[in-house]
């Protein structure tokens, strides 16, 4: 197959990949390396003398004891000008410490309020840090070695916030949020830094946007209580004149992992232009307009200055009635109100009617073309049929050579519709069932390509309870192209091939690809992919005559696998290893003269791997976040575990001892038992992809993957954290005889992890 | 003189590597991790790797190619944890920049929903520029497997690019519901 990917999406991805890396600002320093690199050498020197040492630690003992009961009752130190407590080292010995200018690189917020160093003598310090009054919440950058460093607020006692621990290491660690809005309470505001013996620690404490720097640029009565700005003064914000569409407050609690994100939905807007005033306190938040379940356009806010202001975006091509959504981590609280500008004044009563220029063939239901547009502007309607009362079912034919299909209704009155596939014999072959919930009145689609049903089905039958009302019609999306055109393809033209690959239907990963649009016909034999598992061969020809696709292994051994309609359209005709040809090889196209033709070739292996299960096998566990490293991966046969997925690190060619393992992890007898993957703790993966490639001898190079053995991606936009096919055993497809390496791939909310692990499959 | 230096172990070559390739190899390690921190981590990482190990880079035209690779694999080796990395920015108020604005941010969001390794394919690829053949180097793999690799992303970007402009998706079965 040509080199040639996609020059114009690759020049997208060049400029969006160069405007992203350009987003971060480089403050890098030579100094902050070698910094560093004096500390790690320190550290490691460290290391080493604690080792010699180890064997007089019964000696000391004792004197640490003490020394620990002493922390429990440390000295109140002033911060200004110097400490002079009994807990405190007059000189402290900060070497090695990120100067103060250094700390304010990683600062998030401008203006400064304090700065501190210190080091605690052998009984532990704390420091009493003031800030100007009014104050709300401060940002505190700092850097500590050598044991503990907790910061927090003072009231009746003293409060701790963040317990540094093990990020006492000479590095810079923001602190944010502390005060948490109720510095200003007090009359004399102040923060407190409390460390453990021997600690040295240095700190810029900054203001981190609860005291206003510019009081005009709110009302003087916002913010209130809470940190956010009022209803009123986010209204004053929006352009006079203009009504208010939606405002609502919000608030993630603080949690334990600090890392799940919430989403509320504050409802449809009738409106497609108009303005947004948020307010937030606490980590970032995002508004943005979505479906009413995911965010589909996002717009960060950031929660400092008070109230940020954006324009609605337009939603004209979204293809959903926009819904006005926060996103939140936890500990943030939020305010929004939402109008629409006076040239755009708009009912904001019910959302307009649609236009509908075909009445529907059943009362309140959708016309065609409206369930026809809901599939989308390229579908073909192939079929359709209404019924009401008993009239429970009907059968549409037409479905003989379409790729890919599917079935787009409305109904009222009962619960559920069901799809089979029928064959010319009358047989029926469930397809699968929508609903419950799904006779609202509002489109629905089932979609499905040829390969998801039994060979030779002509037909479709539709089914509902009785009493429902209902029609339905049947579309053939295999026009319905992926590229941002949209257009279906000319009738009778030839596709190019990659059209083909564009089109919806394909299987899996594109191996090879060719044409011929000379016409002169003959037998085609292209690409040399070594597949064990399955192919797809997506082929469009135009002209008349038959023409033959087949499939044929290294002997020239050939599995035929059926005939093309030559009209232009992209037919699949899909391969599975067989008893004759149990590698292919090669793809086969025999034309007769004046026919020509397009088609590409994908291993389709992954297509044949277990469906997701709709809910996880176990129950999702929860991740353990204080530990560096997503959870490790098993893989097992039935119900025994046959070995670990390694991690990668630089070379997985089986040298090193961490990447691929020289010799295969364990080999197992009956082949047809089913793999899979487990996650320790059972933990979910969000999306997977499990691969395989020809193991070779220990330090070879691994050639190219042959093959998918379970691919799981999310939607585009989704919410990771509520996706559905979340899972914790992974069922992969069936592997054929060989030496294997498996490279898994596992995404977590919080991280994800690449490993391998090596099989022999007799 | 940057690579005798290097092979010296001399300190102050960290100066002309941070000018000349700290840029970048910050935009690679942000790329794959998309998290600033943790990118700088990776840059010091790698400066510092290469001092310690500068005897071992033969071809001083590879110098680069060199530091890229280390931080490559750093980054490839860095487990993210904690808070979740939330990359999103304000709309600008223009119809047509919002719509550049909105493909640039799917086109990110799709990056990072690829595989670990494939995601620094592409990175390298299409932001480092380099070629095949030096991917497949940097990665310890093969030319056909980045190749793989690309033309994989390239049509999972594809569809999402195309399921953002609200295509309606088909091929597998599944239910969308108005």
């Amino acid at each position: 197959m040509a080199d040639e990917l996609d020059p114009i999406l690759e020049a997208r991805l060049r400029s969006a990949l160069q405007s992203e890396a350009d987003s971060v600002p480089f403050t890098l320093r030579a100094d902050t390396v070698r910094r560093v690199g004096a500390e790690r050498r320190r550290a490691r020197n460290t290391q080493r003398f604690t080792m010699l040492a180890a064997a007089s630690v019964v000696l000391v003992a004792v004197a640490g004891l003490a020394l620990t009961f002493a922390m429990r009752s440390p000295g109140i130190v002033a911060a200004s000008p110097s400490p002079a407590s009994s807990g405190a080292l007059a000189s402290p010995n900060l070497t090695g410490l990120p100067s103060y200018d250094e700390l304010a690189l990683s600062a998030q917020s401008k203006t400064e309020l304090a700065r501190q160093e210190g080091q605690a003598g052998p009984q532990g310090a704390q420091w009493q840090i003031g800030v100007p009054q009014g104050t709300r919440t401060v940002e505190v950058v700092v850097a500590c070695t050598g044991g503990n460093l907790d910061a927090g607020t003072m009231g009746a006692s003293f409060a701790v916030k963040f317990a540094l621990g093990a990020q006492c290491n000479g590095q810079p660690v923001d602190l944010r949020g502390i005060g948490g809005g109720a510095l200003g309470s007090d009359a004399s505001p102040s923060i407190v830094i409390r460390v453990t013996t021997g600690t040295a620690f240095r700190l810029i404490v900054r203001d981190e946007g609860g005291a206003s720097q510019n009081p005009d640029a709110y009302p003087a009565a916002t913010p209130d209580a809470n940190g956010l700005a009022t209803y009123d003064a986010l209204k004053h914000e929006l352009e006079a004149g203009g009504d208010t569409i939606a405002s609502m407050t919000g608030e993630h609690p603080t949690s334990e992992t600090g890392s799940e994100l919430r989403t509320w939905d504050l409802g449809t807007l009738n409106a497609s232009q108009g303005q947004i005033a948020v307010s937030c306190f606490g980590p970032d938040a995002t508004v943005g307009f979505g479906d009413g379940t995911k965010l589909l356009m996002s717009i960060q806010v950031v929660c400092d200055p008070i109230i940020s202001m954006s324009s609605l975006p337009t939603n004209a091509d979204s293809g959903v009635t926009p819904h006005l959504m926060v996103q939140a981590l936890p500990s943030v609280r939020w305010r929004v109100v939402a109008g629409i500008v006076p040239t755009t004044l708009g009912p904001t009563g019910s959302p307009a009617p649609t236009p509908s220029s075909n009445p529907s063939p059943q009362a309140g239901l959708p016309a065609d073309s409206e369930l026809l547009a809901f599939a989308s502007p390229a579908a073909v309607e192939v079929g359709n049929a209404s019924g009401t009362g008993q009239q429970t079912s009907a059968t549409i034919s037409g479905i003989a050579h379409r790729v890919s299909l599917a079935i787009v209704t409305a109904c009222a009155g009962g619960d559920t519709a069901t799809i089979a596939l029928v064959n010319d014999q009358g047989v029926e072959t469930p397809l699968g069932e929508m609903g419950p919930g799904v006779c609202d009145g509002k489109p629905a689609m089932y979609a499905w390509a040829s390969t998801d049903g039994p060979t030779g089905a002509t037909s479709v039958k539709v089914s509902y309870p009785a009493g429902t009302t209902w029609t339905a019609i049947l579309v053939d999306t295999s026009r319905v192209r992926q590229d941002p055109g949209g257009s279906p393809l000319p009738a009778g033209q030839l596709p190019s091939v990659s059209d083909i690959e564009n089109a919806a239907g394909n299987l899996g990963i594109t191996v090879a690809s060719a044409q011929q649009t000379d016409g002169t016909g003959g037998t085609t034999a292209f690409a040399d992919f070594p597949v064990a598992g399955a192919v797809q061969v997506r082929l469009a020809c135009v002209g008349s005559g038959a023409t033959s696709v087949g499939i044929a292994n290294t002997g020239g051994t050939q599995d035929d696998l059926g005939q093309a309609i030559c009209d232009g359209t992209v037919q699949s005709f899909t391969w599975i290893r067989s008893a004759g040809v149990s590698d292919a090889t090669d793809a086969r196209i025999s034309s007769p003269a004046g026919v020509t033709w397009s088609a590409v070739v994908s291993d389709a292996t992954g297509s044949l791997a277990p469906s997701a299960h709709t809910t996880p096998a176990v129950a999702c566990g929860t991740p353990d976040l204080t530990t560096k490293s997503p959870p490790k991966a098993t893989l097992y046969q039935g119900t025994k575990a046959i070995g670990t997925v390694s991690a990668f690190t630089t070379d997985w060619s089986g040298a090193a001892s961490d990447g691929i393992p020289t010799t295969p992890a364990t080999a197992f007898g009956a082949s047809s038992a089913p793999l899979t993957i487990r996650i320790a703790g059972d933990v979910c993966a969000t999306s997977w992809v499990v691969r395989y490639a020809a193991a070779g001898a220990p330090g070879d190079v691994l050639e190219s993957f042959v093959g998918m053995l379970a691919n799981q991606q999310p939607e585009a936009g989704a919410d990771v954290t509520t996706t559905k096919n979340r899972e914790n055993r992974i069922d992969l497809a069936a592997l054929p005889s060989g030496d294997w390496v498996l490279e898994v791939n596992l995404t977590f909310t919080d991280g994800d992890t690449a490993g391998v692990i090596r099989v022999h499959v007799p | 003189m940057t690579v005798a230096a290097l092979r010296g172990h001399r300190p102050e070559v960290l100066d002309d590597l941070l000018a000349r390739y700290g840029r970048e190899l910050q935009g690679v390690a942000y790329l794959i991790l998309r998290d600033r921190a943790a990118a700088e981590d990776v840059v010091v990482d790698t400066l510092l790797v290469a001092l310690e190990r500068g005897e071992q880079l033969r071809d001083e035209t590879a110098l680069r190619g060199w530091l890229l690779r280390i931080a490559t694999n750093r980054a490839l080796g860095v487990r993210r944890s904690g808070a979740r990395v939330i990359t999103l920015t304000v709309l600008p108020d223009q119809a047509d920049a919002a719509h550049d604005h909105d493909d640039r941010l799917a086109l990110l969001a799709a990056i990072e929903r690829l595989a670990p390794r494939t995601r620094a394919a592409v990175v390298l690829r299409y932001y480092a520029d380099m070629s095949v053949r030096d991917v497949a180097e940097t990665l310890g793999t093969s030319e056909n497997t980045v190749k793989t690799q690309l033309r994989e992303a390239l049509a999972h970007l594809r569809t999402t690019l195309g399921d953002a402009a609200g295509a309606t998706r088909a091929g597998t079965a599944e239910v969308l519901h108005g």
